[in-house]
């Protein structure tokens, strides 16, 4: 078992995310030249070697997926537990939100992928070693989205927390209010 | 129903706050309507699952709307306020894996 720790160190912020967010989805497809059709791993050798492509894929993608996410969690994660005792952030990790656009439509890729790549699964069913690599892949798929989205949600956490410049006395005591304050505005264009 | 600590009051919400929500459909809009009258009248019905997240000093709770989207405040510490900071698509089918998988890469480690 290779040694998946410690998490390289990864700035956080907008661009890094975005970054990942858009290379990500080229991991989504299995790799080209993959054949996992019957009539290909009727051949015994052939049913070897798929196993091994997919272990090898299955690796590659947790190493380029999973690791820098995780890093990048532990890192937004450390940075808002520090910053509590402060007021806010000094800075947002993603000020114009296009790191958290990226990964939900990183997420959106990978879920889709996982949809075509599940009725696969039938066809292969007679070869239990290839079988047992390939719900790996598609275990580690669902993983990637998980942990893409709990990368998104911790980023729009620590973001979300007001600074001090956007604290007001306005109150609202109930649903309606808070729904009209924030409709109030619905015809102004997005800053 | 469980009865949860009330919100007293709601925060003004901030511009960034304001952009999300102006992303959510109409429905999504009526179902955070419903869950912020939840939260202030403190009977957040158990589908909802209510959490608080360790980090930020507990302050930091998340409800979810529906199936695919969620909503966090952050508590004042001391006079029973609470600010929205974000509301957004969360799947919720995906919620638990990445927990899953901490524990299972300590196990092996």
């Amino acid at each position: 078992m290779r040694d998946r720790n410690p998490l390289p160190s990864i700035t956080v912020n907008g661009e890094n995310i975005r970054r990942f967010g858009n290379a990500a989805p080229a991991f989504a497809p299995l790799p080209q030249g993959l054949d996992l059709s019957p009539t290909t791993l009727v051949r015994n050798h052939m049913v070897a070697e798929t196993s091994r492509r997919l272990r090898e894929w299955h690796d590659a993608v947790y190493e380029a997926a999973i690791t820098p996410m995780r890093a990048l969690a532990e890192e937004v994660k450390a940075r808002l537990d520090a910053e509590s005792k402060d007021d806010a952030l000094d800075q947002p990790f993603d000020p114009d939100g296009i790191g958290a656009a990226s990964l939900e439509a990183a997420e959106d890729h990978f879920r889709t992928q996982l949809c075509k790549l599940q009725p696969m699964r039938n066809g292969i069913a007679h070869y239990p070693q290839v079988v047992a690599e390939f719900d790996r892949v598609l275990e580690l798929y669902a993983s990637v989205i998980a942990n893409m989205q709990e990368l998104r949600w911790s980023v729009l956490i620590a973001d979300g927390i007001p600074k001090p410049s956007d604290i007001s006395d306005r109150r609202f005591a109930n649903g309606a209010d808070l729904i009209a304050a924030l409709e109030e505005d619905d015809d102004k264009p997005s800053s | 129903m469980p009865a949860v600590p009330p919100i007293k009051e709601f925060r003004e919400p901030t511009p960034r706050f304001r952009k999300s929500y102006r992303k959510l459909n109409q429905e999504t809009r009526d179902e955070f309507e419903k869950v912020l009258n939840e939260l202030i009248a403190g009977e957040v019905p158990r589908g909802r699952r209510y959490k608080h997240l360790s980090s930020y000093g507990d302050q930091i709770g998340v409800v979810r709307l529906n199936r695919s989207y969620r909503f966090a405040f952050l508590k004042h510490p001391e006079d029973g306020t609470a600010w929205p900071i974000a509301i957004g698509p969360h799947d919720e089918v995906y919620e638990a894996l990445p927990r899953r998988d901490r524990r299972r890469d300590q196990r092996r480690s």
